[in-house]
C-alpha cells in the first residue's frame, strides 16, 4: 500500500504526477499555450533546484507555493514589458442582455468565454479561483501557497465568482 | 440579520465551520436575495470546473545533465506532435485533434474527471 506521506523524490516524478495540473494552472492563468509552457517549465526547473532541500511536510503546499511564486515573478516581468497587451475585457459578455437561466447555463459551458472571463479578473482573484476550482486545492492550501490569510482566499474566491457570473450571465 | 456575503462561496465549497454553516442555512431559509446569489455562485463555479484539463509537452523529461530550455522546447515541439497524433489514434477520435493543436503544445482532454482531478 502506498504511503500517503510519500512525496516525489525526483523532478521527473513531479513532472509525471503533477505536470498536467501545473500546465493547466499555467494555461488558465496566462491564456496562452506558449506562455503556459514557459511558466510550467519554469516551475519544474525550480522544483528541480529545490527538491533536494525539501523537508518533510506538505509536498502539495510546497509545490504550489513554487508555482505561485513563478506566476508572480512572470506577472511582474510582463508588467515591466508594456508591449504585451493586457487581456481584453469581455465587453461582449458584459454588455449582453441577461438571458434566461437555461441559456446562461448553456452559454457558460463554452470554454472560450469562461477562459476570457478568467483572464479579465484581477490576477489574485484568477489565481485563487483556478487553484480552487481547476487544481482542486483547499482554501488552507491556497492560503499557504499564496502566502495570505485564509480569509483573503475566501474573499478572492467569492468576489471572483461574482464577477465571473456578472460577465458570463 | 445581515447577509452572509462571502461566506456563501465558502459554504458552497464546504470551507466553513459548523456554526457558520448553520448561520448560512438559517439565512438562506429567509432571504430570497441570498438564494439567488447562491444560484449565481453555483453557475460561476460550474463554469470554471467545466474547463477541461490540458495536456502539454512541456513536461518532456530532459536528461539528468540538464539541457537548455530552448533545447527542451525543440524536443517538446516534436513530442507534442507525436503525442497529439498518438492520442488521436489511441482514442479513435482523430476529429478531436485540430490543426492548431498540432502547432501549439497542448491538447485539451475531455473532462476533469478523466484527468483524475477530484470534482
Amino acid at each position: 500500500m502506498e504511503d500517503p506521506d510519500r512525496h516525489p523524490t525526483t523532478w521527473e516524478e513531479v513532472a509525471r504526477t503533477h505536470g498536467r495540473r501545473i500546465y493547466t494552472f499555467a494555461y488558465r492563468l496566462t491564456g496562452d499555450p506558449h506562455d503556459a509552457a514557459d511558466l510550467a517549465q519554469e516551475v519544474l526547473m525550480r522544483v528541480r533546484r529545490g527538491l533536494d532541500g525539501f523537508t518533510p511536510g506538505s509536498f502539495e503546499a510546497w509545490l504550489w507555493r513554487i508555482t505561485h511564486n513563478a506566476f508572480v515573478d512572470e506577472h511582474r516581468r510582463r508588467k515591466r514589458r508594456p508591449s504585451v497587451p493586457l487581456p481584453d475585457e469581455p465587453d461582449r459578455l458584459a454588455q449582453a442582455a441577461s438571458p434566461p437561466p437555461d441559456e446562461v447555463l448553456a452559454s457558460i459551458r463554452l470554454g472560450d468565454d469562461v477562459q476570457k472571463a478568467l483572464l479579465a479578473l484581477p490576477p489574485d482573484f484568477r489565481e485563487a479561483i483556478v487553484m480552487c476550482d481547476v487544481v482542486g486545492l483547499s482554501y488552507q492550501e491556497i492560503a499557504e501557497a499564496t502566502g495570505v490569510p485564509i480569509g483573503t482566499v475566501r474573499s478572492r474566491i467569492h468576489r471572483g465568482r461574482r464577477q465571473l457570473r456578472e460577465w458570463l450571465g | 440579520m445581515s447577509h452572509p456575503g462571502e461566506l456563501l462561496s465558502a459554504w458552497l465549497d464546504g470551507e466553513v465551520t459548523p456554526d457558520e454553516s448553520d448561520l448560512v442555512r438559517l439565512h438562506l431559509g429567509t432571504c430570497d436575495d441570498c438564494r439567488r446569489e447562491i444560484g449565481d455562485l453555483v453557475a460561476a463555479r460550474r463554469a470554471v470546473r467545466s474547463l477541461p484539463m490540458l495536456e502539454s509537452s512541456a513536461f518532456v523529461v530532459p536528461p539528468r545533465s540538464g539541457a537548455a530550455p530552448s533545447r527542451w522546447r525543440a524536443v517538446a515541439a516534436v513530442a507534442a506532435t507525436v503525442a497529439v497524433l498518438g492520442a488521436g489514434v489511441l482514442l479513435g477520435r482523430p476529429d478531436h485533434v485540430t490543426a492548431d493543436e498540432l502547432i501549439v503544445p497542448h491538447v485539451e482532454l475531455s473532462s476533469r474527471t478523466q484527468a483524475g482531478v477530484a470534482p
